[in-house]
């Protein structure tokens, strides 16, 4: 699951795919804005077929928060 | 050169004065063509006719009218649908004032805008009502609450009435069986207020802008005798912005043009593949991610240097009037659809790479200037004649004039004509001070008119910073130039210290370019950035030049429809 998660991530944002642990935060460490956060999450539901309730968005702030967050779902 | 040549012959729309006889026309020209497609559920969407639209205006006509709603205030909560875009068609043709809420706000000033604006019915999504249900309680003046787009088993607590929308239409119709036209208004006041569209606040507190029927065809008129809107087009952005609303779904309505409605901004690029839509009107983010996923499919497919030299040699033969774009650059704009050839853009700042990227592969970006209080379109830029750096040519409902120009022609734009709203919902002041005496609209934005008509746009006039030794600074034109100065700025706001000696810049860099170069530290991007930025000063005069920059962490606060809100960083920095 976390590695599925980072390599979606990737396509965001110009990192090396090691600086992104599970503590990594969405805004305040990889900056990305609304829309692509958005995108983000259109590319999640599909590729692992579930639907993320925008208002969940919320409470996910970390890579971990969304690794949990999409356990539950699956 | 006579202004003129610039408009598209004029059509049977310059003898509208209502919205409703674009309806009308509509249904009569293109009964059977698909007038909107929506997603109902991830994988299903629904179409509806121009013909079987219209045909539901009349029923939700009917059964307001005859409900007793004549006159009165009515608020609209929820994504854009067919649906939402029937009840405001039917509320301002006729029946009463239009307030559309926008989705986005907090439920706490969803419900200061509904009583401010003495709501007594409210057609909210399913969706939003999940939202506002808590607090449905504290809106004074709500007797009726109509859902929209729901599952049929919603309840509202504290509200007299909850319809749902499927039953209302089926009451207008039995209505219109019974008494045909008689269901119906009979008139339509062109110059009665039909509308109250919120401002979205960017200087501060929001005010209701009363528009009428006449305002907002000034704006549809002025569109269609300068835009032709394709077959196909793709919405987006909310519809209760006046800008998407007016200059967009409905223009779109005149034009027998099928609007296809993104239903989650989760779902952009693959709506654009599912729709292939000719057009669409977008705030630069969203250019910004299409650009990104365009050029990484480039760089995926090992073709790099095979575009950048097709790029070139299609830009040669363009320049002898030979356009192949579109065709050579098929497979690029496959993430845009594949069909999306223009682009209406505004409300932010849009970098010129981004412009340049799309247009090289055939996608044309135009802009426009408008402002809601004047319904909300003055300029545009005609097709195919675009001029770089206006932001269009006045309207034909429109007159413009600037009021005490600098020595380079600018100063504030004042405006005259049909699109001027008729003032502020229950703030006469507010009112008073935004017309002159004799009767133009103080824009409060700095520029100038060329002499074919072209707006041209430097400031803001509340923003404008006035120094100690009487010059006058538009923080706007600053940050203009040290952006295209300094590439690497994401966004920046210049503001003056509180005694209003010094000028300084906040600035967010594009975080791709700080990781790129090393520069995560804030002291290290500090260091980096200064030699630009002491260039950039020694080639501004004196008065213009930057006194300190900061860099920011994160993307400036923006309001709903994306601008900085400058007067909160102006408040925490003084």
């Amino acid at each position: 699951m976390f590695d599925k998660i980072v390599d979606i991530m990737l396509e965001y944002n110009n990192v090396p795919r090691e600086a992104i642990t599970p503590e990594t935060r969405f805004l305040a460490d990889l900056h990305m804005n609304s829309l692509d956060i958005m995108d983000m999450v259109g590319q999640m539901e599909e590729e692992f077929d579930v639907v993320i309730a925008t208002e969940d968005l919320n409470d996910i702030f970390t890579v971990q928060d969304l690794v949990n967050y999409l356990n539950d779902l699956v | 050169m006579n202004p003129d040549k610039f408009y598209i012959k004029p059509e049977e729309v310059e003898e509208f004065t209502t919205v409703y006889q674009i309806l009308d026309h509509a249904r009569r020209k293109y009964p059977t063509k698909a007038a909107y497609r929506q997603m109902e559920t991830r994988t299903e969407e629904s179409s509806i006719t121009f013909g079987q639209f219209a045909e539901n205006v009349e029923s939700l006509r009917a059964a307001l009218w005859q409900r007793g709603c004549r006159g009165s205030h009515i608020a609209i909560l929820g994504e854009t649908s067919q649906e939402w875009i029937s009840v405001y068609m039917a509320v301002v043709s006729g029946v009463g004032v239009c307030v559309p809420i926008d989705k986005e706000l907090p439920p706490e000033t969803m419900v200061t805008q509904l009583n401010f604006a003495e709501i007594q019915t409210l057609f909210c999504s399913k969706g939003c009502l999940k939202k506002l249900q808590k607090i449905l309680p504290e809106c004074e003046t709500l007797e009726t609450l109509v859902v929209m787009r729901g599952s049929g088993d919603e309840t509202a607590e504290g509200v007299e009435n909850v319809l749902f929308l499927p039953d209302l239409l089926e009451e207008g119709r039995e209505l219109l069986r019974r008494k045909g036209e008689r269901a119906l208004p009979q008139t339509i006041d062109p110059d009665e207020t039909c509308l109250i569209i919120y401002t979205s606040g960017t200087t501060g507190a929001n005010k209701g802008v009363m528009l009428s029927n006449r305002n907002v065809m000034g704006t549809l008129r002025g569109c269609a005798r300068l835009l032709h809107y394709p077959d196909v087009s793709f919405s987006v952005l909310p519809v209760n912005h006046s800008y998407e609303l007016h200059a967009h779904i409905m223009s779109c309505m005149y034009c027998g043009t099928t609007v296809c409605i993104n239903n989650d901004l989760k779902y952009l690029v693959k709506n654009l593949e599912r729709f292939q839509p000719e057009m669409s009107c977008m705030v630069p983010m969203m250019l910004d991610l299409l650009v990104r996923k365009m050029k990484k499919q480039i760089a995926d497919s090992g073709k790099q240097e095979q575009f950048d030299r097709m790029v070139k040699l299609t830009k040669a033969l363009n320049k002898v009037n030979i356009d192949v774009r579109r065709r050579v650059f098929a497979d690029v704009l496959k993430p845009l659809g594949g069909k999306l050839r223009m682009i209406i853009c505004g409300g932010a700042a849009l970098s010129q790479e981004t412009v340049d990227f799309l247009s090289s592969v055939g996608v044309q970006i135009y802009n426009g200037y408008g402002i809601t209080e004047c319904a909300p379109v003055a300029a545009v830029n005609p097709l195919d004649r675009a001029r770089k750096f206006s932001v269009g040519h006045l309207l034909p409902t429109m007159e413009a004039r600037i009021a005490d120009p600098d020595e380079d022609g600018n100063g504030e734009i004042q405006l005259k004509g049909a699109n001027v709203m008729k003032g502020y919902f229950k703030a006469p002041e507010d009112t008073l001070k935004v017309f002159t005496k004799d009767g133009w609209f103080r824009t409060g934005d700095i520029g100038h008119i060329d002499k074919h008509n072209f707006l041209y746009i430097s400031g803001r006039l509340k923003n404008l910073i006035i120094l100690p030794n009487g010059k006058n600074v538009s923080p706007e034109e600053i940050e203009d130039s040290l952006r295209k100065h300094i590439p690497y700025i994401k966004e920046c706001v210049v503001y003056a210290d509180e005694q209003n000696t010094d000028i300084h810049a906040l600035c967010y860099l594009d975080p791709e370019y700080r990781a790129a170069n090393g520069l995560d530290a804030e002291e290290a991007a500090k260091a980096h950035m200064t030699p630009d930025f002491e260039r950039f000063n020694s080639q501004m005069p004196g008065y213009k030049k930057i006194a300190d920059f900061e860099i920011v962490d994160r993307e400036f606060e923006k309001s709903t429809t994306h601008k900085i809100q400058r007067f909160k960083i102006a408040a925490i920095k003084n």
